[in-house]
């Protein structure tokens, strides 16, 4: 992954949320469940879910210059800012197979909702005819 | 109809349309790592992002129809190619779910058109495999290796023939070029206030105030 624009990390967690250079929009609907139960995904053209492994590069393959001379501001004031610890959860293979699945299902359900959003406004091309 | 269908060799165009291509879903709230010792762990991106890590994490795909978006050029020698994902129209465009009259499609798909941006309307064809009336739906990417895309060259099923190529070429360029506007701007007072019962909460540009007050 790369990215040309800043991405702030040294800011504290309890006044600021990190962001990237885009307006970060997760899925929509998603919501952490774990144990939630994936049901069949819809059936489109007889196609197939499933899971795949990659290998994702946290950041771009060279330094920002623009981050670094950040980084070096923001170190003198947010040193001792608070900042929330992070931690990885441990979980099962099926958990994780779950959770991806959840994710692909609440992606499409997103955009399904936002087409009949978009359906219910603007013309009725029935009416017209 | 609008398709070509070229031999198995030639190179990969914009317009060229692949059935079963791989979309995945990301999800920057939760993500499955795997650990160096093999266990998975789940975190949230942000958390990854500040690390400055290489990461091996589990995402979720499907196998779904595809139209390359990546210009000619670009198509011959980039390292990825960029499509965009083909559903059924009536998936894309719910306004059309329950479009039956021939009327009724000619308006949409030549006027509804014009008006709406988001998408691209494919003809069904049997030699392709599209049975019902389909749409290219700019707002969802995949991105794939271009290497890797030459070697499944039999997924190619058809592609944009040079009528529907060049218009396809100006509507996802068109898309690209969009800008967010307050579409009332240019009301007069009286059609601002049939806009304002439909979507409450409408403010005013000072110059339509100035109307008002005049």
């Amino acid at each position: 992954m790369s990215s040309s624009a800043p991405i702030r990390y040294e800011q504290a967690m309890d006044r600021y949320r990190l962001s990237g250079s885009a307006n970060w929009k997760c899925d929509e609907g998603v919501a952490l469940n774990p144990t939630a139960k994936v049901g069949a995904p819809p059936w489109r053209f007889q196609h197939f879910a499933g899971l795949a492994l990659f290998v994702a590069s946290s950041l771009s393959s060279c330094v920002d210059p623009w981050v670094h001379v950040q980084q070096q501001c923001a170190q003198v004031t947010t040193m001792v800012a608070a900042f929330r610890p992070y931690r990885r959860r441990r979980i099962s293979a099926l958990e994780a197979r779950a959770m991806a699945l959840g994710i692909l299902h609440r992606a499409e359900e997103g955009r399904e909702r936002l087409a009949q959003k978009e359906a219910e406004r603007g013309i009725n091309w029935e009416e017209m005819s | 109809m609008i398709y070509d269908y070229p031999v198995l060799n030639a190179p990969i165009r914009q317009g060229d349309v692949f059935v079963g291509l791989p979309r995945v879903e990301v999800s920057l709230r939760s993500i499955q790592v795997l650990e160096k010792d093999g266990q998975i762990a789940e975190c949230e991106w942000r958390e990854i992002a500040q690390d400055r890590e290489e990461i091996t994490a589990i995402f979720p795909l499907r196998s779904v129809t595809a139209i390359v978006a990546t210009q000619d050029c670009d198509a011959s020698r980039a390292r990825d190619i960029t499509l965009c994902e083909i559903r059924s129209f009536r998936d894309v465009d719910r306004k059309s779910q329950n479009t039956t009259s021939a009327k009724s499609w000619k308006n949409i798909i030549t006027q509804h058109a014009r008006i709406n941006q988001k998408w691209f309307y494919l003809p069904p064809d049997d030699q392709i495999g599209f049975h019902n009336k389909m749409a290219v739906d700019f707002m969802v990417t995949l991105r794939v290796p271009r290497d890797e895309l030459e070697e499944l060259r039999d997924l190619r099923k058809g592609r944009l023939n040079e009528v529907a190529d060049e218009h396809f070429r100006e509507r996802i360029a068109e898309f690209f070029r969009r800008y967010p506007y307050d579409e009332w701007y240019p009301l007069n007072s009286e059609e601002l206030q049939a806009y304002t019962s439909e979507y409450p909460g409408t403010q005013a540009f000072h110059w339509q105030e100035t109307e008002a007050d005049s």
